[in-house]
């Protein structure tokens, strides 16, 4: 077998663009599969990792009665729970503002990320999001309304890996707000020297989460409970904790498929490939080499570019599947994440498609071997015939019933590169239509969630004093059927608030649920919703009168008065504050102001991440476009390398030929094109059902004309670049070879 | 006759085509040398597999420069009608071998080079096609170069060049000239 072997070299040379755009492929399937999976583990163990072992609480609560240590101790024994009263202070300059944690012991601990950990009263950490947006460096100086502290290094609490500030705030804003770790007696020295609103509160992790009901029920009681938060309805726990399995879900769905389609695509070249060694095959037939060892050696000639590709996609993915990963969890803090590639991902995706790739080839070298050694010598097929027939009697053009044949008479070859040409269409469109989505919520969502200029959120009920502006009362209930947190907004009567758009009915009393409620629970006017108050655990049945057009927030709207009588109030009490005008509201009334300018500011940080990953799929979409449509027309050019050689010798110019040859596919394109149209905007849906779910807005499926047209012109002119490359390959087959490798 | 059909080039020497000089002609004027004056047969067809017969021929008349020979009457007066509608593969080797000779006519080229046309035919098919080389001759007025290594073709030819290892040995003008049918093949 040596003998035989030592063509490899000639092979890779004269087969060079068949091995780099099957390695290409093989690169790119294994890098896909490598990091999907990688990325989706490691967001998963190291998120869990850090709740585990830093102790995110299991809900927050506010009690009216103090609880003492003792009480706390007894509850912790009672319940089988860890029980600590957290606290922080927040201070505000311009747009940007601060939140100083005090450190804790027991749950939501704080970890170090970088740098040293803190021991002195004036030593802080900074959240790494904040300081890498404001080029804050470790071993500086950080003052604040004239204090100063020494920046030790960067750390984060487990209950802030989704840093929103608020969390009924749509998105994270990482560049304004800031997270500041303190020692626990820093922060009480600090408390006492400055005038910045505190917040405090007790958190709770459960030992057995099924007394949880148990433990509600007993601070209700006995301490007056007024506030509870689980980590369900809590935004900032949740979405991060579940992120890793989210991603998981959509990896094991996606990644298999393409990387599926891949490899089948790469193949079905390599069967092709072989298809034009049968004279090779014949010859050494005859020379006496056994079907196993000629078995083997074409085996060997598929494996390269497998292992080629496996290892070149191992290495990529080695090199940015960490940074890949980030995009997931761009909202995210970024953690000091264990990034590998597991074992078993890794094993398959060396193995896989060199096996796979040797199967196919070892296979197609034994049906080659039915066929007898002088059809495999004449390079003929003689079991089956080539069967062409279709419009022998029309009078239409030979060219044309060429091209005609050419995609009728090898339908396996036509179907695949519609599929590739579908494929990347559907993925360019996709990408195309998430950026019409993304910028319609940008562009309208800060709009419709934000009535008024300004929205004061009061840390308390007001009732005598009239701070300006108009009224409202805003709370925050669960759904019983999955503990997820919904805010309950009275909004004032003759207001503004009465000419909020409607998607289903017509703002009046009742009860009215935001569009983001409606499309992520599968509620519309006439049904009802089920919400219990989180403290009490009362239950109420609410009918739906209607549907506001707000796609951002988890929002229950009705008038004033309805929700003053949901919540039991007898007087005129309200918590928020709607003005166009910027009101002097004491920091001390307030827990946070809403504007819409900062909501929009957000809106388009948030979505300008979400481009990165866009672009990203456009990318694949294109270059998807180009590799496979090279390939495939790649091997159009080879099977008809005779018929190209003798229309040549005809007379036949360069041109003329590659209209003949290459143009077989334009209709495929067309085809592919609005194949992918219906596909995207059935994908857009699930999207928009995703994004619902996990984020809990409402992407409206949304898509331009102008994005479609930019579209098709990508991809037609990915196409005519991969067709602009075979043309070279067209001109360069040579006539006196073909004609005598037809001789011979 | 690679060189003479403007197929290949070469590395020394001159040739001339009815009185013009060839051998430097650029890539781009060969195709159009081929286009206008040349007709090529060869000993394996190569005929399009995925054309039938009378698309086979038509390729030359899509690009023909001359006025072309009708496809219809081509195929009427060369016997090609019966089996027009039907592919490559589905021909008899002389079948063949008068579609490839059909298609090289057709766009009435001043010169049809014929390389080893017989060499793949059993003797009755040989016969068919070099009498059916002859029709086209009388027919078409066409200038025919026939390379073989059988001696017996030379009895058709009007003028008979010995070629050998590259060199010419002999040229004689046929005075004996025959007909297929007296041809020992």
């Amino acid at each position: 077998m040596k003998a035989i072997n030592h063509t490899f070299k000639k092979d890779l040379r004269s087969n060079i663009s068949f091995y780099a755009a099957i390695g290409l492929l093989t690169m790119f399937a294994v890098f896909l599969s490598a990091v999907g999976f990688s990325d989706a583990a490691m967001i998963k163990d190291d998120i869990h990792k850090i709740m585990t072992e830093q102790h995110v609480e299991d809900a927050q609560f506010l009690t009216a009665l103090e609880m003492t240590d003792e009480d706390i101790s007894a509850l912790e024994e009672k319940y089988d729970a860890r029980i600590e009263q957290d606290a922080y202070l927040d201070y505000e300059e311009g747009e940007k503002s601060w939140r100083i944690f005090r450190g804790m012991d027991k749950v939501n601990v704080y970890t170090l990320l970088e740098g040293d950990d803190i021991t002195g009263d004036n030593e802080i950490l900074f959240d790494r999001d904040f300081a890498d947006s404001n080029s804050l460096e470790t071993g500086s100086t950080y003052v604040l309304d004239g204090h100063e502290f020494l920046i030790k290094g960067i750390g984060v609490r487990p209950d802030y890996l989704y840093s929103k500030k608020n969390d009924s705030d749509p998105w994270v804003d990482k560049e304004n707000f800031g997270m500041i770790l303190m020692t626990a007696s820093g922060y009480d020295k600090l408390r006492e020297s400055c005038q910045w609103q505190e917040t405090r509160y007790y958190s709770v992790e459960y030992g057995d989460e099924e007394r949880s009901e148990d433990f509600r029920r007993d601070i209700y009681e006995n301490f007056h409970a007024y506030s509870y938060i689980s980590d369900q309805s809590n935004s900032r726990i949740n979405t991060p904790a579940t992120s890793g399995d989210k991603i998981f879900s959509e990896a094991i769905v996606l990644i298999p498929v393409m990387a599926i389609v891949i490899l089948i695509l790469v193949a079905i070249v390599i069967g092709r490939m072989l298809e034009r060694e049968q004279k090779y095959i014949g010859t050494l037939a005859a020379l006496g080499y056994r079907r196993g060892e000629i078995g083997r050696h074409y085996m060997i000639y598929a494996i390269i570019p497998g292992i080629i590709g496996s290892v070149l996609g191992m290495a990529l993915a080695l090199i940015a599947g960490r940074d890949l990963a980030m995009y997931f969890v761009i909202d995210f803090q970024k953690l000091n994440y264990n990034y590998y590639i597991r074992p078993l991902i890794a094993v398959l995706c060396m193995v896989v498609p060199s096996l796979l790739f040797g199967l196919v080839a070892y296979r197609k070298t034994m049906k080659i071997f039915r066929r007898n050694v002088v059809s495999m010598l004449a390079e003929r097929d003689d079991r089956t015939g080539r069967k062409h027939g279709m419009l022998e009697k029309s009078s239409m053009s030979f060219r044309r019933k060429f091209r005609i044949r050419e995609l009728f008479s090898h339908p396996g070859r036509t179907v695949l590169i519609l599929f590739c040409l579908l494929l990347s269409a559907f993925m360019c469109l996709e990408g195309f239509a998430m950026k019409d989505m993304v910028n319609d919520l940008v562009d309208k969502g800060a709009e419709k969630a934000a009535v008024y200029e300004y929205s004061y959120y009061l840390n308390h009920m007001e009732l005598e004093s009239d701070l300006g502006g108009v009224h409202g009362i805003s709370t925050s209930y669960e759904t019983p059927d999955n503990g997820a947190s919904i805010g309950v907004m009275g909004v004032p009567e003759d207001s503004r608030f009465g000419g909020l758009e409607m998607k289903e009915g017509s703002f009046g009393s009742g009860f009215y649920i935001s569009n983001a409620v409606s499309v992520e629970r599968g509620l519309h006017k006439g049904d009802s919703i089920e919400v219990a108050n989180p403290v009490t655990l009362e239950k109420y049945e609410l009918e739906i009168f209607g549907v506001v057009a707000d796609n951002t927030q988890q929002m229950i709207y009705t008038t004033y008065d309805e929700a003053r009588k949901l919540m039991g109030l007898d007087e005129a009490y309200y918590n928020v504050v709607y003005s166009d005008e910027e009101l002097p509201i004491s920091g001390e009334d307030l827990a946070y102001v809403s504007d819409s300018k900062s909501m929009l500011d957000t809106f388009e940080s948030a979505m300008s991440a979400l481009s990165g990953f866009i672009n990203g799929v456009m990318f694949m979409g294109v270059l998807m476009s180009v590799v496979s449509v090279y390939l495939v027309v790649n091997m159009i050019v080879e099977s008809n390398k005779s018929s190209i050689s003798m229309l040549k010798v005809l007379g036949y110019r360069d041109r003329e030929i590659n209209g003949i040859v290459l143009n077989t596919n334009h209709v495929l394109v067309i085809l592919g094109f609005l194949l992918a149209l219906p596909m995207c905007i059935a994908l857009l849906r699930g999207v928009s059902a995703v994004m619902v779910s996990r984020m809990h807005v409402v992407l409206e499926p949304s898509f331009s004309p102008v994005s479609a047209l930019i579209c098709a012109a990508i991809i037609i002119i990915s196409y005519f670049v991969s067709l602009f490359l075979l043309r070279r390959k067209v001109s360069r087959i040579d006539m006196v070879v073909s004609l005598k490798g037809n001789r011979e | 006759m690679n060189m003479i059909g403007g197929i290949d080039t070469l590395d020394s020497g001159s040739i001339t085509v009815d009185g013009v000089e060839i051998s430097g002609y650029s890539k781009k004027k060969l195709v159009e040398y081929r286009r206008e004056k040349i007709g090529f047969v060869f000993q394996f067809y190569n005929l399009i597999p995925s054309l039938t017969a009378r698309e086979n021929i038509e390729t030359t008349v899509d690009i023909a420069v001359n006025t072309p020979i009708d496809v219809k009457e081509l195929m009427e007066k060369l016997d090609i009608t019966p089996f027009a509608n039907r592919y490559p593969n589905q021909l008899s080797g002389g079948q063949q071998q008068r579609v490839a000779i059909a298609r090289a006519i057709a766009k009435n080229p001043a010169l049809l080079l014929c390389d080893e046309l017989t060499g793949a035919l059993d003797s009755k098919s040989a016969a068919e096609v070099l009498d059916f080389i002859e029709k086209v001759n009388q027919t078409y007025h066409t200038t025919i170069l026939i390379i073989t290594h059988n001696e017996a073709i030379k009895g058709i030819a009007d003028k008979v060049i010995r070629v050998k290892d590259g060199k010419v040995i002999s040229q004689e003008t046929n005075t004996h000239k025959v007909s297929v049918a007296e041809l020992e093949l």
